[in-house]
């Protein structure tokens, strides 16, 4: 696949690159099917992303350059991005007897029209939040915590002018 | 055949499993035929045109995929199209793995019965 990875071989790639496993390691770090799997990993293998070795599945440290700068085209990013963000959308809206799991989505939009004053302390919650999500990852370099790649939480958030937004809509066509 | 069994399953299910006769008085297909297309033979393309129809117009889709899509390939950017060729093409490729994977498990269901 030419348009960056989908989001099955991306939690993959996440889960090797924290350390190399065999294949019920990736199961338990991902939450994916054995099944699915098997048809995930051999094409991640061709596109030399990653590495089988008696039953080791490791990152492919020495294609990365040329994968990483594949991969993390702005292009595919913001496919994958979007991705996300249609997922949790959906996910959202999914009706929560239909929902699979225990974790409720949380998904707010406002249209609020703000003061200067209150963009500039809008930002700055946003940089707390910033700095809250650096300071856990850093916490989590010193001690680390048993945790499972697919048990992260993905939180979105961002802020732009709405003509803007309408705008870009209108120019997508 | 791969989409033959494809259409089939889908009219099936959104026809909540008519019975043959029900399916004939429905298509039009001669009902010895419909027999023999459920037990595997291969359809015409005209008699998947008459499924597929039937499916479409079930799901309400008068506005087909296809339709749409030529529409689009006619009026919209370059850059438009670009994107809905991507969401559609990373949407195929999930769908192949899922289409895959489940294959898997039936034969693997199969071959522990």
């Amino acid at each position: 696949m030419q348009e960056g990875l989908l989001i099955i071989e991306r939690i993959i790639v996440e889960s090797l690159s924290k350390k190399e496993r065999n294949l019920q390691e990736i199961i338990n770090d991902t939450s994916l099917e054995h099944a699915l799997l098997l048809n995930v990993l051999p094409n991640l293998l061709m596109k030399n992303i990653i590495r089988y070795t008696r039953g080791i599945y490791s990152i492919d440290k020495e294609n990365c350059l040329q994968w990483l700068g594949e991969v993390n085209k702005v292009d595919h990013v913001k496919e994958e991005a979007k991705e996300l963000f249609i997922s949790l959308v959906n996910q959202y809206f999914t009706k929560s007897a239909e929902r699979k799991t225990v974790l409720e989505p949380q998904l707010k939009i406002q249209k609020v029209w703000l003061t200067r004053d209150e963009e500039v302390i809008l930002r700055s919650h946003m940089a707390t939040l910033e700095s809250f999500f650096t300071g856990v990852k850093a916490s989590r370099r010193v001690k680390p915590q048993k945790e499972k790649t697919s048990e992260q939480r993905v939180v979105i958030w961002g802020f732009s002018q709405y003509s803007d937004l309408v705008d870009g809509v209108l120019k997508a066509v | 055949m791969e989409l033959q069994k494809i259409i089939m399953g889908q009219y099936m299910l959104l026809n909540n499993d008519p019975s043959l006769k029900a399916i004939s008085l429905d298509t039009g297909i001669q009902l010895t035929r419909i027999f023999r297309l459920f037990n595997g033979s291969k359809m015409k393309l005209t008699e998947y045109q008459v499924f597929q129809q039937k499916v479409k117009v079930k799901m309400g889709l008068t506005d087909t995929l296809e339709a749409i899509a030529f529409d689009c390939s006619l009026k919209l950017s370059p850059a438009a199209i670009k994107e809905i060729e991507v969401f559609l093409k990373r949407k195929i490729e999930i769908w192949k793995v899922v289409q895959a994977t489940n294959e898997k498990n039936k034969s693997a269901s199969q071959m522990s019965a």
